[in-house]
């Protein structure tokens, strides 16, 4: 008997793997021949599928993050949403952020075992709508009664060219953040942060502590090294007045331009007046979260988890700098409907249910994110007019991760150069042509 | 499995007999091995002649991928760091592993006490001991500058200093893996017959005497075992360096095997990726050869 | 005799030394599982937490469900590691004392297991058991459902191919003395009959080893099932530990008290199998 079954299933198997590897995108490449021999098996799975899917349409909704208040708001709104929508059936997945979600994607595009609902990071638009990985929203937004009312930034950034991909849901601005106590013991005045450069290097340099060599508090704290190091270069070179790293039309790099170098220069600037060094990989390490540094960039989460820390109740948000303008980032998670789903309809039904301003006010008095939709603008900004306005307008100006399909190259070669610049090793021209160099050859190789 | 096979030989022209039942006795696990492993190896090579980006159809793309990673200095500057990484750490584990199991491998009722502290490491969660060893080594309230200053030592800038950041890992990881080493050592120990040691006690020999020409060429095939599955697992470093320090700072901690999942996962550069991969195969392969042809030498010592 | 003792007593002074030492990160991670989250993000470092209280591990185990967590992973482990003891120990015995053909070569093969990283292999990995066929909803050509992605088999069936215990157990026993064999076949017994009424028998050392180096790399290992399991009911306690990690920074006292109890199974199974690295297991059969 086991002779039988061995052969038989190596057989299956390298059917199988042919199959599976020959098509990336699991339509069945069979042979001809093949498929007749089979079509008594084919139809008779088909038999047994088909009472399924007159019954009941299954959706996949696959979230980044696992946090348990989140998850506790995701799966009530997939319980009210399949209340109101019987005829569909929504099963809840989660994957941690960062490489994990990347690679949970990656594996269920490869095998055709994609969710039909994603919600990702603005980030990821640009290299998985180039692939298709993700539906254009546009038909569907035309006739979407929230059109007019979404806040206008929030579909520009859910936007790659003038096609709609995402759906904006949790914003993450950057936002200028103070410790009140430190600019006190500095003589300063604690309720005027800095709000341009000049102000922010004068502040810096009068909140460096040395002992000796030794930097033992900062003004504004800088990371040194890591793969966010970015984040904080946009910042300032589109406070500069420019656009992103790369123009996401013209495919023009943008990180070598004049005024690109002069807000790499402003920053190593800072480094030198002295710094903490810190990895921008592990936003635990930020000195500011320890009362180490005076200042620093935050989204409204680390408000939140330092204002329960070191440094609790001495901390206060900050309007955005101005240099040539005011700008800072903005990262954005989004709805996005899978490329591959052959459900659309019931997807965009969830996707709309979630944009809808009942929901977006739930999520409010549940997580606390930002409402997006100018219906609700004052009625947030009347809860806290302390913070509410200024993450609000935080978000209205910020700008994101440019969406190209080469965008995490542009990240590698940017990080790259402004660890050098901080360590000494390039001045940041060169650096950031070197990286400027290195985003170039990506274009031409795409 | 269980049931008795009669044993088939067959003898060949040049007088050698043949165990055929061996086919049989590799047969589970060299069967699901082919089927999950080494097809997935097979398409791996395959996918390092393509430009595979994970989602549409490969393309061939020849050996464009191959040529390019002479040209790529952050592949070049991984190969060397791996390198680094493997001479420093693989010895003194070996070294210190050899040592817990030599000095752990008697009669104390103190005995499992000492073995678990040695061993715990190795079975507590990466995330979490690579979390402590971020403390441990934080500029500021990490317990090493702290004991540095007990001292009255200066204090090191460690994960942020790119002249120490890789030895950080490598003191990490030794530190984790060198339980490790000592179980297989102590189970090649129970290997070695006790009247090879009760003769040689006869004969009055002492404890090193006994270890040089009794313990050390016994335990060659378990040594060599550690040493070969040391260099693979060396060359595939990855998880600690992901998590501590990224690769960086100024690329000098990043490993052939960050590269791949840099390049494969975050670029969606899987073809180019891949063409990594089969070079550390290949690279594998060959310091694997060269370590059986010059370390399994005189596996059989001559008991008597 | 006196010069013994005295020996005696430096090696266990010398042992203890030894093992605090490297118990200092793994005692650090236990009383951060005991500290609050305040007390963690102080700047001034205390070992001891303010006090000793067990609320993070009650607080950790509240969220999600953990029972589940540890059901899965117990399974995955335990059916990894008893088949890999089974299959790899034979074909062990097999490419460290019978002569076959391509011997050489196919263990060569199984070398290449352990060379290649598992981050590239996993995808290929993933889609013969996506396109698996008959399992999972797949047709016979392994499409139309998801193959064994999210099931049990799919989890443990690569595990078990186990180029490393192979090695090992070849390795191992290769060190055994050859007078065995000898015996053996002076009785007349076959080379099935061989490994089941001598290697086997005198394999404890091994096995106990492999069995536990097994179980700590299927029960720590996160990218396979992270890739191969969507549902919060398959999940395992490693994927599970990931759920302190939010957006920004992590709830450390809770996950360090989930990894202490995450750890706790391997750390009994440890204190089992060392038992079995004690002096003279071969010497039995030698005479």
């Amino acid at each position: 008997m086991r002779k039988l079954i061995v052969p038989l299933c190596a057989a299956l198997t390298a059917a199988a793997v042919l199959a599976g590897c020959g098509n990336g995108k699991g339509q069945q490449p069979a042979p001809a021949a093949a498929e007749n021999a089979a079509k008594e098996e084919t139809e008779a799975a088909q038999e047994q599928a088909e009472p399924v899917q007159t019954e009941k349409t299954k959706l996949t909704f696959l979230r980044v993050g696992t946090e348990p208040e989140r998850k506790a708001y995701w799966e009530s709104s997939v319980a009210l949403f399949m209340e109101a929508n019987p005829d569909i059936e929504i099963e809840y997945q989660e994957c941690g952020y960062g490489d994990d979600f990347e690679t949970k994607l990656n594996t269920g595009f490869a095998s055709g075992t994609a969710p039909d609902i994603i919600n990702f990071t603005m980030a990821s638009m640009g290299t998985r709508v180039p692939l298709g990985q993700y539906a254009c929203l546009d038909e569907y937004a035309a006739a979407w009664e929230g059109r007019d009312d979404f806040m206008e930034n929030a579909l520009t950034l859910g936007s790659v060219g003038d096609s709609l991909y995402g759906i904006a849901v949790f914003p993450d601005p950057r936002i200028l953040i103070y410790n009140k106590e430190l600019f006190v013991e500095a003589g300063l005045d604690p309720d005027a942060p800095p709000t341009n450069w000049e102000e922010l290097l004068e502040y810096h340099k009068k909140l460096v502590k040395k002992e000796g060599d030794n930097v033992v508090q900062t003004g504004f704290g800088l990371p040194t090294s890591g793969t966010n190091m970015q984040h904080y270069l946009s910042v300032f070179i589109e406070e500069n007045g420019v656009k992103n790293l790369v123009d996401e039309e013209t495919h023009e790099v943008l990180c070598n331009t004049p005024e690109a170098i002069e807000a790499a220069e402003f920053l190593k600037e800072i480094a030198d007046a002295g710094v903490i060094r810190w990895d921008s990989n592990n936003s635990d390490q930020n000195p500011f979260a320890s009362g180490l540094a005076a200042m620093t960039l935050g989204n409204t989460t680390d408000f939140h988890n330092w204002n329960e820390g070191a440094v609790a109740g001495k901390i206060a948000m900050a309007s955005p700098l101005t240099h040539e303008r005011q700008a800072t980032f903005c990262g954005m998670g989004f709805m996005f409907m899978s490329g591959e789903t052959p459900h659309k309809d019931e997807v965009w039904r969830f996707i709309e249910f979630i944009a809808s301003a009942e929901e977006m006010w739930r999520r409010y008095e549940e997580l606390g994110v930002t409402p997006m939709r100018e219906s609700l603008r004052e009625r947030y900004v009347a809860e806290n007019p302390e913070s509410n306005g200024i993450i609000y307008e935080s978000i209205n100006c910020g700008t994101g991760s440019p969406k190209v399909a080469y965008a995490n190259s542009v990240y590698n070669a940017v990080n790259d150069a402004m660890e050098r610049v901080m360590y000494d090793v390039e001045d940041p021209e060169t650096a950031l042509n070197t990286a400027a160099g290195e985003i170039q050859k990506e274009i031409d190789n795409q | 499995m269980t049931e008795q096979q009669p044993v088939k030989k067959s003898r060949r022209s040049n007088g050698k007999v043949y165990d055929n039942c061996a086919y049989a006795m590799i047969f589970p696990a060299y069967f699901v091995f082919a089927v999950f492993i080494l097809i997935p190896i097979g398409v791996v090579f395959y996918y390092s002649i393509t430009n595979f980006n994970m989602y549409s159809k490969p393309e061939l793309v020849g050996a464009a991928n191959y040529l390019n990673l002479i040209g790529d200095g952050d592949f070049l500057i991984s190969v060397r760091n791996t390198l680094f990484y493997t001479v420093f750490t693989l010895f003194p584990q070996l070294a210190l592993g050899l040592l817990a199991a030599v000095l752990l491998y008697r009669k104390s009722k103190l005995l499992p006490v000492f073995r678990t502290a040695f061993y715990l490491p190795n079975v507590m969660s990466m995330v979490c001991i690579s979390m402590v060893w971020l403390w441990i080594y934080d500029p500021t309230f990490g317990v090493l500058n702290m004991v540095l200053r007990t001292f009255g030592v200066s204090t090191k800038q460690w994960l942020q200093d790119p002249d120490m950041a890789m030895f950080c890992i490598i003191l990490m990881s030794i530190w984790k893996s060198c339980g490790y080493s000592m179980v297989i050592f102590l189970s090649g120990l129970t290997s070695i017959p006790d009247s090879l040691y009760e003769a040689a006690s006869l004969d009055g020999a002492n404890p090193v005497r006994k270890f040089i020409h009794i313990t050390w060429p016994m335990l060659r095939p378990t040594t060599f075992f550690l040493l070969v599955t040391g260099i693979v697992n060396s060359f595939s470093v990855f998880e600690q360096v992901n998590i501590m320090t990224g690769g960086g700072p100024l690329k000098m901690t990043t490993t052939i095997v960050h590269q791949i999942y840099r390049r494969g996962f975050l670029e969606f550069k899987m073809g180019y990726a891949s063409a990594m991969s089969v070079v550390l195969l290949a690279f594998s392969i060959l310091v694997t050869m060269f370590v059986f042809r010059y370390g399994s030498k005189g596996q059989d010592v001559d008991v008597s | 005799m006196k010069r013994e003792k005295r020996n005696q007593i430096i090696w266990a002074l010398g042992m203890s030394l030894a093992s605090l030492v490297m118990l200092i990160p793994v005692i650090m991670m236990f009383m951060t599982s005991m500290k609050t989250m305040e007390e963690i993000k102080s700047p001034v470092f205390h070992l001891l937490p303010a006090t000793f209280s067990f609320r993070n591990y009650t607080d950790a185990m509240s969220n999600g469900i953990w029972p589940v967590y540890f059901r899965n992973s117990l399974m995955i482990t335990g059916a990894a590691v008893l088949f890999s003891l089974l299959f790899n120990s034979i074909a062990g015995y097999a490419f460290a004392r019978l002569n076959f053909r391509g011997a050489k070569i196919m263990f060569l093969f199984l070398m290449m297991g352990l060379m290649m990283p598992p981050q590239v292999t996993m995808l290929p990995t993933f889609l013969i058991m996506a396109k698996f066929p008959l399992m999972g909803g797949n047709d016979l050509f392994g499409s139309g459902g998801t193959g064994l992605v999210n099931t049990y088999a799919g989890l443990v069936i690569p595990l078990v191919s186990g180029s490393y215990g192979v090695f090992l157990c070849k390795q191992f026993y290769e060190n055994f003395p050859r007078s065995l064999d000898e015996a053996a076949m002076i009785d007349g017994a076959g080379k099935w009959r061989t490994y089941f009424t001598i290697y086997l028998p005198n394999s404890k050392a091994i096995l106990a080893t492999l069995g536990l180096l097994k179980a700590v790399s299927v029960w720590n290992d996160y990218m396979w099932p992270l890739v191969m399991t969507n549902s919060e009911t398959m999940k395992t306690v490693q994927l599970a530990l990931t759920m302190f990690k939010t957006d920004s920074g992590v709830m450390w006292n809770q996950m360090m008290a989930a990894a202490v109890l995450v750890a706790l199974p391997m750390f009994v199974l440890f204190l089992c199998a060392q038992k079995y690295f004690i002096q003279g297991i071969v010497t039995s059969g030698l005479k």
